[in-house]
């Protein structure tokens, strides 16, 4: 894929380095020229320096092949700019952005930029969920916390160890995905056995996730 | 309830532009509220000014809506940043809906991120040509040779 990021330091450092050994072909956009020295250096691929909200610096960066634009400055006005030219005058069919206001995730679906990440967002989700419930060992939110993935390692004192998911009766909304069991993953039915010890990996909408870990933990002062 | 026509408006930036408009506007008897995140910039209102000042990043839709965009007759974008104004300017229009939007941009390349927007446009750079062109044919083109 051809992919055009513009702006951010260790994002586009780090996300530069994971896209090219994955073998995509991008293009850097940073208005710092020092870091633009930097990112050519260490990266095998063209960097840009210019302000990647203006049309002719988009072009330099040869915009109209690109398949994906990611924009990363610090500032919101930027990078709805930046995505909403790369959409409407280049024909980029997918944009994806960061916001450092959260609230701005709303506003951007609105202007019709949908693939928005607020970092601030996703990591008071991800700290709220840890600190709340400690038997929970990673927790993921998709889709701006409509579902939450979570995973939860089974101990032997669980209510659920030893018994089938039939037997346990989850509710209708959650699923158990997957189980980590040693180095093997199983994708569970209903007469597949959970035992101590196994990660159990859980989608479910948060509203009934506390009646879930309630269900596996089998207590309820979490 | 509308008391009369743009009698409720808010101007986004105090710039010398922005600050002008809403010396201007509250002159002549409407209700102005100006945003801007620097207060020193308030500086640059007339001293006969009588409207509100909100110290605030006019790009955040809590403080848009604290300013009162929702009952907002007009809305001038009129920050010094063309990617501030593009996006004061949409949120207003499309999320709150304000009636009349008005927004400055210097960079005439950008124009095309309006479309779908229903937006009114100042272009500082196309006025300054046309200034241009029309003190040259008053002077007539013999002054220059």
């Amino acid at each position: 894929m051809n992919i055009v990021m513009v702006g951010g330091r260790k994002k586009i450092d780090f996300l530069a380095k994971s896209l090219l050994e994955k073998k995509h072909h991008i293009t850097l956009i940073h208005d710092d020229e020092n870091y633009c020295k930097y990112l050519s250096r260490t990266h095998n691929a063209p960097v840009v320096f210019g302000d990647g909200s203006k049309p002719y610096i988009l072009e330099d960066a040869n915009i109209g092949g690109a398949d994906v634009i990611i924009a990363l400055t610090p500032k919101d006005a930027d990078n709805l700019v930046i995505c909403q030219l790369a959409k409407k005058v280049y024909g980029v069919k997918r944009a994806f952005t960061t916001v450092s206001n959260p609230k701005n995730v709303e506003v951007f679906k609105k202007l019709g930029i949908n693939s928005v990440i607020s970092a601030t967002y996703i990591v008071a989700g991800i700290i709220e969920q840890m600190a709340a419930i400690n038997e929970i060992e990673n927790f993921i939110s998709i889709e701006q916390g409509k579902i939450v993935m979570m995973e939860i390692v089974v101990r032997e004192n669980y209510p659920v160890c030893g018994k089938t998911l039939a037997e346990i009766g989850f509710p209708e909304q959650g699923i158990v995905g997957c189980i980590i069991r040693g180095v093997n993953s199983i994708i569970p039915r209903g007469k597949t056995r959970i035992q101590a010890d196994d990660k159990l990996i859980i989608l479910s909408p948060p509203k009934i996730q506390r009646e879930l870990i309630e269900l596996i933990v089998g207590r309820d002062d979490i | 309830m509308k008391k009369k026509d743009c009698s409720y408006i808010i101007v986004a930036g105090c710039s010398r532009f922005g600050a002008n408009i809403a010396s201007m506007l509250s002159s002549q008897g409407k209700d102005v509220v100006v945003v801007d995140s620097n207060s020193s910039s308030f500086r640059k209102l007339s001293p006969d000014y009588s409207g509100f000042n909100i110290v605030a990043d006019a790009t955040d839709i809590d403080e848009l809506t604290r300013a009162g965009i929702e009952k907002a007759d007009l809305v001038v974008a009129a920050t010094n940043d063309d990617n501030t104004n593009i996006m004061i300017a949409q949120i207003a229009s499309k999320i709150f809906n304000v009636p009349k939007v008005v927004s400055r941009l210097y960079d005439t390349e950008k124009e095309i991120v309006y479309q779908d927007f229903n937006t009114q446009i100042i272009y500082p750079s196309k006025l300054s040509i046309c200034e241009f062109e029309k003190l040259i044919s008053h002077t007539g083109t013999e002054g220059l040779k």
